[in-house]
């Protein structure tokens, strides 16, 4: 539930034209600080982390999470998305589709990741992030990852099968 | 066995990566403890192995307990590396 809450109308942005990605970190970010989620300082963090450490906040082909320090100006879990209508570039890493989000510690935006993650593993969600899909057909794609995940039994994790294996495994 | 998952600022990207990893290891069948940590701090961890995406190659130069992955949501990349690197070390 949190992906869905957090992308609003201020805060999904379709159709994004920029030339960069430094462009693209202030424009995506915008509504954070708007918001009053996080400080410009923190759009710097970003910017100055990426340059640290390269791309690999392009964590997926074509879709960038973007985040920085917490302690450079985050108030409370944040989130947006930015659909590019031509991509920029992080190195040699193409960007397509670009989320910025904000976290106030390590930990507390663990369910907000965990769904993210989920959602990035679903290609058809892939495709709408590539593709500019409209914000209707993304949230409801997200949507369906957040209640895929309700399931135990499907997540492939810890669910009969994978105790079973473990217990195999023990008797073994 | 310990396995430490790294990133830029130890929030983002090695939250996500400590997620697929242990749902790798679980398919894997061998019980661990996994932590996610940023490149800078992670002097004096003992892991037996760390895990990171490819970008921090040289961050984690010199060392070798390493698994690079290119995508870190795919559970079968993640999985297919770490039984690479279980097997060289006889550890399945």
């Amino acid at each position: 539930m949190v992906i869905t809450t957090l992308l609003n109308d201020q805060t999904f942005l379709a159709d994004v034209s920029c030339d960069s990605w430094e462009d693209l970190v202030d424009i995506a970010g915008a509504p954070l600080v708007r918001e009053g989620s996080v400080e410009p300082g923190y759009l710097q963090s970003v910017k100055d982390t990426v340059v640290k450490y390269g791309s690999y906040m392009v964590v997926v082909d074509d879709v960038a999470l973007f985040h920085g320090r917490p302690e450079a100006g985050a108030h409370e879990i944040a989130l947006s998305l930015a659909l590019l209508s031509r991509p920029v570039y992080v190195q040699d890493k193409r960007v397509k589709a670009a989320f910025v989000f904000a976290a106030v510690d390590q930990d507390s935006h663990l369910e907000l990741l965990r769904e993210l993650a989920r959602a990035l593993a679903d290609d058809e969600l892939l495709r709408l992030l590539r593709n500019g899909g409209s914000r209707e057909d993304v949230l409801r794609r997200f949507a369906m990852a957040e209640e895929s995940m309700k399931c135990v039994e499907c997540d492939g994790v810890g669910g009969p099968q994978t105790a079973m294996r473990k217990q195999q495994r023990s008797e073994i | 066995m310990k396995i430490l998952c790294v990133c830029g600022l130890g929030m983002g990207s090695s939250l996500i990566l400590k997620m697929t990893v242990e749902k790798a290891m679980q398919q894997i069948g061998i019980p661990c403890d996994v932590e996610h940590q940023a490149a800078g701090t992670m002097g004096g961890i003992n892991a037996d192995l760390i895990v990171a995406a490819q970008d921090f190659a040289d961050e984690l130069a010199g060392r070798d307990n390493v698994v690079l992955v290119t995508n870190i949501v795919k559970t079968d990349e993640v999985k297919a590396k770490i039984e690479a690197f279980l097997e060289k070390r006889g550890l399945t």
